[in-house]
């Protein structure tokens, strides 16, 4: 079903999918198709020093934002878009967001209350200068996804389910905790590495590369391999239109490995810690992302790569329990500043605003 | 257990190196953070900080812990203990001629990096006919009209709507 993107079977099938756009042919017809230039040993292991290059290098800032608005698209594209009205008329305006007219439509309403919401709690983060940007995908299906440096989005499915303002606080706040912990870096690396490997071995006539990469026309194969080729080391230039291949093709692989596994068990723990932690910190009570997570139904495709909802709930008050106990003991626990440490049953769920309405 | 070892991790991990002196150095959480005269939510705004300012920490109200007294750019007031932090925000990595140079929060914040939407290159993958072939609904190239229209609602949320939300939701508490 279309519109049930984002559950875990449906987005893999959609990768495969669009990936099939790239499809030209079997593996030998690639192979021959670049054996043209197949490369010595030597230019091999020279490659392969480049990957290894490549992955070791950090991550810049400008990296990340590419590859996360690379991967922000995948993501849009298949959970059936955004609940947004594009402006009619010049197209070349809307590369200038801070000048774009955006109507005041009721699905652009839920847009603006959703940024103010997120950038709210954002700017409590230990990231709080990034453009924050936050959006609702249009499938029924319950989840809430991320890409680096910066954008977070939640499904129509997700917001129907959530009755305050602390519950939507909790999930934005979990996504926004994937970005500030950077833990989309731990796959996107080794993909790096991976696809330029593949890449290398292909140009060197190997099968075992070449199948990796059958998706990718021969044509497209040698662009990425000039692209490689041209590698002098430091920080890639993934926004440069020669590195376009190797953007394409690492984050593709990037979207296939998230989709394949997610992040570790984990992550996806202290996502829920950390996320919490900013929720109360910006003034919602603990109990809206915890009875959140604890209503999703188990057993289901809920958060398909996360724990079982009880044991995220489970974490959670460990966490609450005892933070509460050490202040009743030996003062507040960690930072003076850590908002366990005052009287939560003070703090709100806080009403939804009726912008919301929208995307029900 | 491996979930109450993270749990516990985090917790005993926060709670082993803070010992805060008065007049030790501290950082803002938050936008537009408001320096009080007293440790009230009513009280006269003195001055209004943003994320990672410093400030010089002198202690908790003795009859309003929630409040603590800071001193900040030239003046002396109350601010709500959750909008500070012992730790000041992450610097970040910009691509620099010479690599890659790592820059503060608040330098980040005025390299122009900060400010970027989709990228011209996250632009040319979307638009790239190779993703857009097919069955596709929305295309890739409908993706990215859409998401530039995403970023341009965000971008253009202004530091007062923000602040007013702060409010908002300060203003459920009382």
């Amino acid at each position: 079903m279309r519109r049930a993107l984002l559950s875990l079977g449906a987005l893999a099938l959609v990768a495969c999918s669009a990936a099939a756009g790239f499809m030209k042919g079997d593996t030998n017809s690639i192979v021959s198709g670049i054996a043209e230039s197949t490369t010595t040993v030597v230019g091999l292991t020279q490659d392969l020093s480049k990957c290894d290059q490549i992955g070791a290098a950090e991550v810049t800032f400008d990296e990340e934002r590419t590859i996360g608005g690379a991967v922000a698209l995948n993501w849009v594209q298949q959970g059936g878009g955004l609940l947004v009205d594009v402006p009619t008329g010049d197209a070349s305006a809307l590369g200038n967001p801070k000048t774009l007219g955006v109507q005041a439509t009721p699905r652009n309403q839920l847009h603006r209350y959703l940024n103010v919401v997120g950038k709210n709690l954002a700017s409590r983060s230990t990231r709080p200068t990034l453009q924050w940007t936050f959006g609702v995908l249009d499938s029924e299906v319950v989840n809430a996804v991320s890409a680096p440096g910066g954008y977070v989005f939640l499904t129509r499915g997700l917001l129907k389910r959530v009755s305050n303002e602390a519950a939507l606080a909790g999930v934005l706040s979990h996504e926004i905790a994937h970005v500030t912990r950077k833990d989309a870096f731990a796959i996107y690396q080794k993909t790096k590495v991976d696809q330029c490997k593949s890449l290398a071995y292909a140009k060197a006539g190997q099968k075992e590369g070449a199948a990796v990469l059958r998706a990718y026309s021969p044509g497209f194969i040698n662009q990425a391999y000039s692209a490689l080729q041209a590698f002098s080391g430091g920080a890639l230039d993934l926004n440069a239109a020669a590195n376009n291949a190797l953007l394409t093709l690492f984050s593709d692989e990037f979207v296939h490995r998230y989709l394949e596994g997610g992040y570790a068990r984990d992550q996806e723990i202290s996502a829920d810690l950390t996320g919490l932690e900013l929720a109360v910190a910006s003034g919602y009570s603990p109990r809206g992302f915890v009875d959140f997570i604890g209503a999703l139904p188990p057993g289901q495709n809920f958060w398909a790569h996360h724990p079982a909802p009880s044991d995220r709930v489970a974490s959670m008050k460990l966490l609450l329990g005892k933070t509460r106990l050490a202040s009743a003991t030996s003062g507040p626990p960690g930072s003076p500043f850590s908002p366990f440490s005052q009287d939560m049953s003070a703090l709100p769920l806080v009403p939804l605003r009726d912008e919301l309405a929208a995307a029900r | 257990m491996r979930q109450s070892a993270v749990v516990l991790a985090l917790v005993l991990g926060a709670g082993a190196a803070w010992a805060l002196a008065p007049g030790d150095r501290v950082f803002v959480r938050g936008r537009d953070v408001a320096v009080l005269q007293s440790a009230a939510t009513n009280a006269t705004t003195l001055a209004k900080l943003q994320p990672g300012d410093a400030v010089v920490w002198r202690g908790a109200d003795k009859k309003k812990p929630t409040w603590h007294k800071v001193e900040a750019k030239g003046t002396s007031g109350f601010v709500y203990f959750a909008n500070l932090s012992v730790t000041p925000p992450a610097s970040e990595l910009l691509t620099s001629p010479q690599g890659a140079k790592k820059v503060d929060a608040q330098a980040f914040a005025s390299s122009g990096a900060a400010g970027k939407a989709l990228t011209e290159g996250a632009i040319r993958y979307g638009n790239q006919e190779e993703k857009n072939k097919g069955e596709l609904h929305p295309t890739m190239k409908e993706a990215v009209r859409q998401t530039q229209t995403l970023e341009a609602i965000a971008v253009q949320r202004t530091d007062q709507e923000i602040a007013a939300q702060a409010d908002r939701v300060a203003g459920e508490q009382q």
